[in-house]
Formats: C-alpha cells, sequence, structure tokens
C-alpha cells in the first residue's frame, strides 16, 4: 500500500493542549510535498523550559527513615509539602519523598536535600510525554497489527483470561467505551462514589483505578476517566472486548484493564504521578491479591531519576512487568537511536522493563521509531493502528457501493456526515483540476476524482463548487493513502479510495453509493506508544496461558518469539517483530534437573548437585546468543551464580555439570537464569530444591 | 616423671650401645600394604608402598623391644566428581619381639605391639585428621650378608578400627592399617 501525507501535520481535538499549541507552530501554507513524518509529534521539551515541575523533587534516603519530620513544613516554612512513597518505601527499605515547595526552587530544594548526609539521590519531577500518535486516519489497514503479530492463530491456544490485569499509566481510561467497559478492572472491595475508602487501602472510591494527577499540582481524585483519547486508545489495543460484534478486539479477548491515570492537564507524565502509579498496582498486588502482570508505559522522556526507576525495580519483585515505549524521535520526525539518546523509562537497566518499537505494515521500523541494539528489545506494530478512542471522537468512513461496503479513508477536517452516510450517484470528474472537470450532474452528488496534479483541498473546493455534496478522491498507484486538507474548514464529506476501487468505481458508470465519513469511537492511532500495547497484552495472554510463570520467563518467551525481520537486525537486540503465536507455542523454559549425589572419600564425605538443563541451540541463537548462569541458594537465602555457560559452548541435547562440595543436611534451591548479549536476564527455568 | 624415665632409657640406650655387643638394630624396610578398609582401598587403591623405619635393642639375648614408624600415602579420584583426593597415614609402633637364630646367616624374628596410627584425609575442599590406637604383628626373616648387615623379608599386620567424625552429625567407622610385605635392609650396632 502507498502511504502519502500531505502539507502540515494535523491537528485534533484530542491531540494534548500543549502538542495543539506547538503544532501551531509548524510551517503551513501551501507548500505541498510529502512529508516522511506521518505523526504529529512535537517535543515540548524541546522547545525550551524546564523538562520537570519546578518546585518539586523526589528524594530517595539511604535506608529506612522513622521521620521525615525535620524537612516538615513545621521546620522549614518554605517547604510546603512532602508525601512519602509508602509501598515503595516498605518494598526497598529506603525511604522515597516527593516534595514540593511554593517558596523554593527545584535547584533550591536539590540544594537543601543534598546536604543531608542520609539523602542518597536526589532530583527534579522530572516529565514524560506520551507518545502520542496522533490519530491518522480510519478504516485503513484495520487490524493489520494483530494479523501481523500471528494473533488468530494464538487465540486458538488463548483468548485471554478475566483473571489477568494490566495497569495502563497514561491520559486514563474511557472505562464506559462499548469496546472496553466489559474489560475494565474493577475494585469490588470499594462502593463507586460514597466518598469512603471501603477496602482501605488508602485511596477513595479507586474503582475502575485511580487518578494520580487530577491537577497541575499532581493532586490525587478517583476518577481515572480519559481526559485525552490515549489512555484509551492504548487500552484498547491490550484488551478491547473481542468476539462481541462490536468495534475492535485487543490482543486479548478477555483480560482486565486498570486504569492509572497519570497525565496531568498539561498533557504530561510527572515521575511522582506514575511512580504512584507504579505503587497502587504493586500495593493492590501485593496486599489485595488482584493479578496484575503488567504495567504499560506509553511514555517517556530524556532523563533519568533513581525514583522512579526503584519504583519500577519494586514491581518486579511482584512478578510486575513494566512495558515501556522506546520514544518517537526528536524533532526532525526521525527515530533516534537509545543506545546514544536514552530515553526514560525504557532505558533503565531494570530486568523487568521491555523497551518497545514501532514497525508498519511492511515490517520496516517506523521512521519516527526510536531504535538501539543495546536499549531497545524488540518492536511491535506501531503505524496506522485502530483501536477505541473516547466516544464519538474518531472518525470512520466507508464507501457503498451495490451492496458492497469499500475501505475508505476520510481525508483530514473533511465535513461529516450522519452515521449512516449520504446517499446519492458518484459522477467521474477526472483529476478535479478545475471547474470544468465537473459536469453539472454532479451538483447535489457524489464526485470522484484520481488523485494527482493538485492539493486535496483544491479537488474538494472545486467540487463544492460545483455543487457536490461529497467527495471521492481515489489513488493514482495501488493501494490506498491518508490525506489531509490542512485546515479546518466548511469541507464537504470527502474520503479516499485505493486505485482499484477507484478504477472499478468509475467503470461502473454513474453508481449509486453511500459515502460515510461519521464520528466513531475508533481511531488509527500511530507511535511506539502503540507498540507498547501489542507487547503488554502479549504478557498477558500469556499469564492467562500460564500463570506460574515468572515475569523473566515471559519475558524470555516474548523475545524468543519474536520474528527475525532484516530491517530490524542491529536495530533492537532481539532482531525481531513480535509474534504472540509463536510466543505462545515456544518452548523456552529451561527444563532444569538437579540431582543430589554423594561424593565420597575415605573419611570425608560431601554432596554434590548433578545440575542438567538443556535447550534447544538453534532457538537460543537466534533468541539471544547470550548465555546460561546457574544460581543457587541456600534456604532463606539469597541466589548468586555458580556457573556461567555461554551459548557457544552449548551443544543440542543436555548440558551437566558436577556442583560440588555442598554441605549435608542443607537444602539447595537452583535456577537457570536465560541471558541475551547485553547481560540482561530474559528467561528462567523452573526452581529445583535438592 | 617423663624426663626421668626417658632419661633411664636413653642411658640403657647408650650403655648398650657403647659396649659393642650387637645388642641393636636399624632395619629400613619398603612394604607394601594391603588395606583392609574396603573404603580406603576403592578410593586409595588394593595395594600401597609404605617405607618403615624401626629400632630394636636387645636387653636380653633372643629377646628385643623395638620401636618403629612407617608411612603410608594415597592419592585417589573421587568417582563421578572426578574430584582428587588424598590421604597420608604416619604410624608409630613400639612392642617386644623374639629373635631367633635358624643358622649362621639367618635369624628369625616375630615380634608384636602396640601402634598409633595419625591419620589424615584431604578431600572436597575439606580437611581431617586423627589419630587411633591399634595392635601389630609381624614376622621377618634375616639373612645376614655381613656381620652387621642384613636384609629382611616381612610380613605383618597393622590393626586399627575406630569411628572418625569429621563433623558432628557424620560418623565413619574407618580400619587403618592392613597387611605389609617388606623387603628391607638392616644393621646391627
Amino acid at each position: 500500500m502507498n502511504r502519502q501525507w500531505h502539507q502540515e501535520p494535523k491537528k485534533r481535538r484530542f491531540v494534548p493542549l500543549i502538542l495543539l499549541l506547538l503544532l501551531a507552530g509548524f510551517p503551513g501554507g501551501k507548500a505541498r510535498s510529502q512529508v516522511s513524518g506521518e505523526n504529529e509529534r512535537s517535543d515540548p521539551q524541546a522547545k525550551g523550559g524546564p523538562s520537570f515541575r519546578e518546585g518539586e523533587i523526589l528524594v530517595r534516603f539511604k535506608d529506612l527513615r522513622v521521620s521525615t519530620a525535620s524537612y516538615s513544613s513545621a521546620v522549614f516554612d518554605d517547604i510546603g509539602d512532602i508525601r512519602e512513597f509508602r509501598i515503595l518505601s516498605e518494598k526497598t527499605g529506603k525511604t522515597y519523598l516527593h516534595v514540593r515547595s511554593r517558596e523554593l526552587s527545584t535547584e533550591a530544594l536539590i540544594e537543601r536535600f543534598s546536604r543531608d548526609p542520609e539523602v542518597e539521590a536526589v532530583s527534579p519531577n522530572y516529565r514524560r510525554r506520551i507518545f502520542s500518535t496522533v490519530p491518522n486516519d480510519p478504516k485503513w489497514g484495520k487490524l493489520w497489527g494483530l494479523q501481523k503479530i500471528g494473533a488468530a492463530n494464538a487465540w486458538d491456544v488463548t483468548t485471554g483470561s478475566a483473571d489477568v490485569v494490566v495497569g495502563v499509566i497514561d491520559t486514563g481510561v474511557d472505562y464506559t467505551h462499548e469496546d472496553l467497559r466489559g474489560n475494565m478492572w474493577i475494585n469490588v472491595n470499594e462502593i463507586p462514589g460514597n466518598g469512603i475508602d471501603d477496602d482501605r487501602n488508602g485511596f477513595i472510591d479507586d474503582v475502575y483505578g485511580y487518578d494520580f494527577a487530577a491537577d497541575d499540582n499532581g493532586n490525587n481524585a478517583s476518577d481515572p476517566m480519559d481526559t485525552n483519547n490515549h489512555g484509551t486508545h492504548v487500552s484498547g489495543i491490550i484488551a478491547a472486548v473481542g468476539n462481541n460484534g462490536v468495534g475492535v478486539t485487543g490482543v486479548n479477548w478477555n483480560a482486565r484493564i486498570m486504569a492509572l491515570k497519570a497525565a496531568r492537564p498539561d498533557g504530561f507524565i510527572y515521575d511522582s504521578d506514575s511512580t504512584e502509579a507504579i505503587e497502587y498496582a504493586v500495593m493492590m498486588k501485593s496486599k489485595y491479591g488482584v493479578n496484575v502482570v503488567a504495567l504499560n508505559a506509553s511514555f517517556g522522556g530524556k532523563e533519568s531519576d533513581a525514583v522512579l526507576r526503584d519504583a519500577i525495580e519494586a514491581a518486579a519483585k511482584e512478578n510486575i512487568i513494566f512495558v515501556a515505549a522506546a520514544g518517537n524521535g526528536g524533532d526532525d520526525d526521525l527515530g533516534d537511536d537509545n543506545d546514544q539518546t536514552p530515553q526514560y523509562p525504557a532505558n533503565y537497566d531494570v530486568p523487568n522493563i521491555i523497551s518497545v518499537t514501532a514497525t508498519d505494515q511492511e515490517d520496516n521500523l517506523a521512521s519516527f521509531a526510536n531504535f538501539g541494539v543495546g536499549t531497545v528489545d524488540l518492536a511491535a506494530p506501531g503505524v496506522s493502528i485502530l483501536s477505541t478512542v473516547k466516544r464519538d471522537s474518531g472518525k470512520e468512513a466507508s464507501l457503498t457501493v451495490q451492496s458492497t461496503t469499500l475501505d475508505a479513508n476520510p481525508l483530514d477536517f473533511a465535513g461529516l456526515t450522519p452515521k449512516n452516510g449520504l446517499t446519492a450517484y458518484a459522477f467521474n470528474c477526472g483529476k478535479g483540476l478545475s471547474s470544468s472537470d465537473f459536469s453539472t450532474q454532479v451538483n447535489k452528488n457524489i464526485a470522484i476524482v484520481e488523485r494527482g496534479q493538485n492539493y486535496f483541498s483544491d479537488k474538494v473546493r472545486n467540487a463544492q463548487n460545483a455543487g457536490a455534496i461529497g467527495i471521492i478522491i481515489f489513488n493514482n498507484e495501488s493501494g490506498n493513502f491518508l490525506g489531509t486538507l490542512q485546515a479546518e474548514g466548511n469541507w464537504i464529506p470527502a474520503v479516499t479510495l485505493s486505485q482499484e476501487d477507484g478504477r472499478s468505481l468509475v467503470a461502473m458508470g454513474t453508481p449509486q453509493v453511500t459515502l460515510v465519513n461519521a464520528p466513531s469511537s475508533y481511531e488509527y492511532f500511530q507511535g511506539t506508544s502503540m507498540a507498547v500495547p501489542h507487547v503488554t497484552g502479549a504478557i498477558a495472554l500469556m499469564a492467562a496461558l500460564n500463570p506460574g510463570e515468572n515475569y523473566l520467563q515471559r519475558i524470555g518467551r516474548i523475545y524468543a518469539g519474536v520474528d527475525q525481520i532484516s530491517a530490524l537486525q542491529g536495530k533492537v537486540s532481539t532482531g525481531g517483530r513480535l509474534n504472540i503465536e509463536r510466543m505462545l507455542n515456544l518452548r523456552l523454559s529451561i527444563s532444569l534437573t538437579v540431582t543430589r549425589v554423594e561424593g565420597k572419600g575415605w573419611i570425608l564425605t560431601r554432596d554434590a548437585g548433578l545440575v542438567a538443563f538443556s535447550m534447544q541451540k538453534s532457538a537460543l541463537n537466534q533468541a539471544m546468543g547470550g548465555s546460561f548462569l546457574v544460581e543457587r541458594k541456600e534456604t532463606d537465602g539469597l541466589f548468586s551464580g555458580i556457573k556461567q555457560v555461554a551459548v557457544s559452548d552449548m551443544t543440542d541435547g543436555p548440558y551437566s555439570f558436577y556442583d560440588k562440595y555442598l554441605e549435608k543436611g542443607i537444602k539447595y534451591t537452583y535456577r537457570v537464569l536465560i541471558r541475551d548479549s547485553r547481560g540482561t536476564e530474559v528467561g528462567a527455568s523452573n526452581e529445583l530444591t535438592i | 616423671m617423663k624426663v626421668t624415665k626417658t632419661f633411664i632409657l636413653l642411658a640403657v640406650f647408650l650403655s648398650g650401645s657403647l659396649n659393642g655387643s650387637d645388642r641393636f638394630f636399624l632395619n629400613l624396610t619398603a612394604n607394601g600394604v594391603l588395606p583392609f578398609d574396603s573404603g580406603y582401598k576403592d578410593l586409595y587403591g588394593k595395594i600401597q608402598l609404605s617405607p618403615e623405619v624401626k629400632l630394636g635393642w636387645e636387653p636380653f639375648k633372643g629377646v628385643f623391644l623395638w620401636t618403629g614408624y612407617g608411612l603410608a600415602y594415597g592419592k585417589g579420584i573421587i568417582p563421578m566428581l572426578e574430584d582428587e583426593t588424598k590421604c597420608t597415614q604416619h604410624l608409630l609402633s613400639a612392642g617386644i619381639g623374639l629373635r631367633i637364630r635358624l643358622s649362621d646367616r639367618i635369624d628369625w624374628t616375630v615380634y608384636a605391639g602396640w601402634c598409633d596410627i595419625f591419620y589424615r584425609e584431604e578431600s572436597m575442599g575439606l580437611s581431617f585428621a586423627d589419630s587411633v590406637f591399634g595392635i601389630t604383628d609381624g614376622s621377618d626373616i634375616r639373612v645376614y650378608l655381613r656381620r652387621k648387615c642384613f636384609v629382611s623379608l616381612s610380613v605383618s599386620y597393622i590393626y586399627a578400627k575406630t569411628f572418625a567424625h569429621p563433623t558432628q552429625s557424620e560418623s565413619v567407622q574407618i580400619k587403618p592399617g592392613g597387611l605389609r610385605f617388606g623387603a628391607g635392609i638392616g644393621f646391627t650396632f
């Protein structure tokens, strides 16, 4: 298919305000060239100004402090508010604080806290942008992403489970959406709207999740309703209800979405808010038994922060995977190398993070998508992804002729039709270059024109002048395309068709057609933001199929199951794009056996563990090319490595060795970690105690 | 008291030596030991070389007191683990014997006594050492090459049995020693 984008980036009402303001500064006018940057992106951080919230810092102490009273407003008038990340502190044995002041600058706060020898790390409260995806145009490609990753066959194995919960740290979720409400996680221990913390988890009325960023100061509220569209779109990719005859389906037909709204009204996600969201998910899992298996993080920024990193690491202890977007490049709309210019949280060297970039329908790395063979793990579909948006905030286009509905795309900014469309006769008007191409018969009917030689806006304007009530523009080369009318205006409804469909239509003479360009609750977005939920959804599927697997096993399964893609070699560490069918059917887990044997001297005896494990070398090479680390621990102790085996030392068949000199009477537990070529753990065996 | 006893013994020893009556002998023997302990045999082999030196004093004609020192050293490989293991046994012994003259050039001796075996094993990153008392007896034939020099063929038996405790919870029954066949050279003075 040929994709083409014309003129300036498009503006949509669901794009964060800040983006709109910035986008307004983009060059517009009549420049008519095909632009490669298809997604409406801008980096407010690159436009000057701080990339953090002024007057706020995040602090990590060396150990658990009983009290932070020495910093309280009772001692310092200029410190307004201190909040402890209580759950994170409990999990790590260190105290973490979010400090706000109206009097002091961030710099002054950092300087003050840095003087305390008990403080281990202090940083500004960095903000991160959602890798926003801008709506493209409806009805193009439909759910190609799911087809690409083998979803249809994967669903023969499992379609997901309502017992599996995924946290979406984003702009919120439209939990009333027709295709999402059935898969929303509901806190059954909380009575909605009674203003009481019924389950005593510290959060009032947290029914679908929570809003950790209700205002510009990051204050909290109970309602995680989407204030943008991004979080709803992401959620639909993960788990729009499947097989219900409505809209789209997610990677999971069944799974539960926990809405963790962390985007403030300014459109940014601040580290304090995302940290709170992670804490909430960890707490709900560890203390309330909610089976959160993954957190979706389709956001990022350039700055590193110890508190957010530690929060993600704490989630690993609860077997929660953190799936992060590799990012959408910089000001040039071209993807950057994350090995050189890190994106956080994706670049944190934490074992439960998966960094995801985006590919298009042809398995090319999306032009906007960041990459990094050392830091980005895999790719997933992220271009023109159709998913859920808030009610009627998207657009849907189609063209029906002789009871056959053709795929159509709306031209951006084109006029809308009623949901049942406009029905009229379609007249061929050539290329619509001037009024002479439009016959008088097109008046109150629909014009068909071929793409090329003038602006779309000129073609539409000419049709309007001829009295057409709608216009169809078909491609001048194979496939369909996306386009824009550049600016808001009193445009008639306009849709695009593929060259094949357009020619067929012209060949029919003057067929009666029904043209639809109506508001929809579904929309095409693109970006690494859209790639991430494919992977998050894959984790939820795995958790449904194999509830007992640990996060390393799941990550290993994802990595080993990728389709090797030539365009991704040297771009991502696995060299591949997500394939959930292979992932589910892959036998990645190493089967470990350990037999206790007695080492017998004349007088002295000690035990040894005969450790044996095996895995097909070919699969290993494709997946990782790394090594295995055999670890052992004594009862209640910590695992420590006892032997590392390089993949190159493995042969097909079992690998075994004696772990010598074990103490008699002591039980030992073994496991094998799989490490990729970067040394990151990507899988683990079963644990065995002898 | 010990000092006094040692002094007396030394005086007796020297008095005999100084009068030139050939009441002493020194015998250096190379023994092949067939260990009794099956665990030991499995690891360190069915036969081991063990040098020994024996010193005797004949206070009365045909009756002698003797003391000796022997060493046995073994090296083995622990099955499966292919780990090297080492063992040493130091044998201190003393006793009484009879020497019977069979001809001008041939004597036959029989002897018995006590032994203290100091044993040590180094294996699998550990080492263990202890000692055990046992008994020994044996016999040898001496063939005099010259008046004060003889060669000997001997057979002897060392028996000890104990429980070694390499750890608090472990108890291993061991039998150091074994049946020894030796050939040696000796001197009288």
